[in-house]
């Protein structure tokens, strides 16, 4: 386990090492300066014997770690003479170490051309050691030159050490940054607004069709009528007329028993009670229109069930009002 | 009157129609609403198109009832004189005079039948008005009454020329002004066109059987009828709003299509129409066997009792047939009942 873990910690720090220095590539690595190159043109390597010597101006060889750029400089130059190359070296992997990402010929006062060759530290020591850039070899256009330049060693170190130091906040990992907070105090104000906006429309709206139901419903005829019994009573005067006027209402027209029809073509949903309808017509023509002829005799009953009617057909109102 | 005996009376009316009904078809209302007539004791003026059939249900009506029956054409060269006497030369060459159609039958005179009443000039409409009001007519220094005459008129809405449109004061002298249509059944139709029997009025007419009732005692069943049937104050009240409504169609809220009715009537319904109304009404409570009043027998009674009642200004007096219908209904529609 505590192998397991070494491991794991190392490759973090590998990859944090690695992340930071993408981060800061181009700030953080230096590429060889004037004064740094100072040590580097002293140390001008000669190629061998079948070769002709280039003149390279190397980069800084301390202080490198993961991530690190560093650039390679070659005179191209063979015997005197411009040293014109076939082919540049390719962008890839060059060794274990090191990535080459890019080159380039620079044109130097003085008219010399300088093959320029980018390398960037690709991998994270576990301890301070040295490793070499990796060698060159450069043909001629016309072959018959080739120009080398050997491995060169700088030295390389690693980001954190293998054991954290466990002190303050030198811990094994570092706490996670908090994200940076967006200004949103325009866009909560805006949402405000139309939220509230929005709340309104609806209370307003859910008021005025409450408003709107309520006062439906007071006026639908049945509802009249059902109000107007429960006032009078089943078997007042004032309560049958009320019930026929709610009839009258619903046809839109006066209704007698012989244009019942009307009734229900106006409104069909009223035809299951036919019958009670009908029933309703004929006693309130003894009443009204008898002559004296007794409802109480007529139906057997006391009082005949007008609030039984009423109420029944208010529900039936109720399910088809609009 | 016993009650016995007017139910009887009652079965007999009933039987009129079913007799009078054999030989005109598709006519029911009609034959209905002229039976009411004959029973409410009022006169009859029947419109309708050449050819329906008016002279024929008349004629047939005429011999159910029975008693005498006489029948005029109206000419336009018809003076009031030729309805009182006739005046000829006998066969020893001595002028004689004798009693026209109108004094013929004396009291025994129950039907009298005025073809196309429209063509008579006004003045022999003016001498049936009195004889249709007061069932009296002075001549030859006296007067002659008949009691238990009834008028039948009819008059044929497709010819206009050479006619004399009757006065207001002449129609609101019939009880009923019924219109007579062409029946539009096709079974009836196919009847009467491929029967033979019915090509031929006189035998068809022998198809009804003759004085099936005691016409001299009409007055006085029509009388008690109008003593049985009651009306309760709720359905007088209802009567009361009709005849308002008559006069003032506008405060119902009422509007009939392209009339400005501000100036639609001239006069509503007159007195007379409203008792013929309640007259006729209770003859239907009374043939459907019921001793009261009900708002359906005063809506089946409205339209032939007050159509011919209602009278508009002249410059909607041409289309009176159409708005007289539609003020009608529309007045039924709103006026409620009970209230």
């Amino acid at each position: 386990m505590g192998g397991l873990r070494t491991s794991t910690r190392q490759r973090l720090c590998a990859v944090m090492a690695l992340a930071s220095c993408l981060l800061h590539a181009h700030a953080s690595a230096t590429p060889t300066t004037a004064s740094a190159l100072a040590p580097a043109a002293s140390a001008i390597a000669r190629a061998n014997a079948a070769a002709s010597t280039a003149i390279v101006q190397q980069p800084r060889p301390f202080g490198y770690v993961l991530g690190d750029t560093l650039t390679q400089r070659i005179l191209l130059q063979s015997a005197g003479h411009n040293f014109d190359p076939a082919a540049l070296p390719p962008a890839e992997r060059a060794g274990l170490w090191f990535a080459r990402r890019s080159s380039r010929i620079e044109l130097a006062e003085g008219g010399h051309h300088w093959l320029a060759i980018d390398y960037q530290l690709i991998n994270a020591p576990q301890a301070l050691m040295t490793v070499n850039l990796p060698s060159v070899t450069l043909k001629s256009k016309t072959g018959n030159d080739v120009l080398a330049v050997s491995e060169w060693p700088i030295s390389i170190a690693p980001l954190t050490p293998r054991a954290a130091f466990a002190k303050g906040g030198l811990q094994e990992l570092r706490p996670d940054h908090p994200a940076p907070t967006l200004p949103t105090r325009a866009l909560r104000q805006q949402l405000e607004i139309w939220s509230g906006a929005f709340a309104l429309t609806v209370v307003i709206w859910l008021a005025w069709w409450l408003l709107r139901s309520l006062r439906a419903t007071a006026n639908q005829p049945f509802a009249r009528a059902l109000r107007a019994i429960r006032r009078s009573g089943d078997d007042n005067e004032t309560a049958w007329l009320a019930l026929h006027r709610a009839f009258d209402t619903t046809a839109g027209r006066a209704l007698q028993l012989s244009t019942l029809p009307a009734l229900f073509k106006q409104a069909p949903h009223f035809e299951p009670l036919r019958a009670a309808i009908e029933q309703f017509y004929v006693e309130s023509s003894l009443r009204f229109f008898g002559a004296g002829t007794s409802v109480a005799v007529h139906t057997g009953s006391a009082t005949w069930p007008l609030r039984t009617l009423c109420t029944t057909l208010r529900h039936i109102e109720k399910r088809h009002e609009r | 009157m016993t009650d016995e005996q007017l139910e009887d009376w009652r079965v007999r009316a009933l039987r009129v129609e079913e007799e009078v009904s054999k030989a005109i078809v598709g006519q029911q209302p009609t034959v209905r609403l002229i039976n009411v007539a004959i029973f409410a004791r009022g006169h009859v003026l029947l419109e309708g198109d050449v050819g329906v059939g008016k002279t024929t249900i008349l004629r047939a009506f005429a011999r159910a009832i029975g008693g005498d029956f006489e029948r005029v054409e109206g000419t336009v060269d018809l003076m009031p004189g030729d309805l009182v006497y006739h005046t000829y030369v006998d066969a020893e060459g001595k002028p004689r005079i004798e009693p026209g159609p109108l004094l013929r039958h004396g009291e025994r005179l129950a039907t009298f039948f005025f073809n196309e009443i429209n063509r008579a000039r006004p003045q022999v409409q003016s001498l049936l008005l009195r004889a249709m009001a007061e069932r009296t007519v002075s001549a030859f220094n006296r007067e002659h009454r008949f009691p238990h005459m009834t008028v039948f008129a009819d008059r044929n809405r497709v010819e206009k020329e050479e006619t004399f449109e009757l006065a207001s004061a002449a129609r609101d002298r019939f009880m009923l002004e019924l219109r007579m249509p062409t029946p539009s059944e096709t079974a009836i139709r196919r009847q009467l066109v491929f029967d033979p029997a019915f090509h031929d009025v006189d035998e068809l007419l022998e198809r009804v059987a003759p004085e099936i009732l005691d016409w001299q005692k009409l007055n006085q069943v029509g009388a008690a009828i109008q003593r049985t049937v009651k009306a309760s104050e709720t359905l007088e009240r209802y009567v009361l709003d009709l005849w308002d409504a008559t006069h003032a169609p506008q405060d119902l809220g009422i509007r009939l299509e392209g009339v400005d009715m501000e100036r639609l009537i001239l006069a509503g319904a007159s007195p007379r129409g409203m008792m013929a109304l309640t007259r006729t009404a209770r003859v239907v409570a009374w043939l459907a066997g019921r001793t009261y009043l009900t708002p359906d027998d005063i809506r089946a009674m409205a339209q032939p009792a007050l159509g011919h009642r209602i009278f508009f200004t002249p410059v909607y007096e041409l289309r009176r047939a159409q708005l007289a219908d539609d003020l009608i209904t529309q007045i039924l529609e709103k006026v409620p009942t009970p209230r």
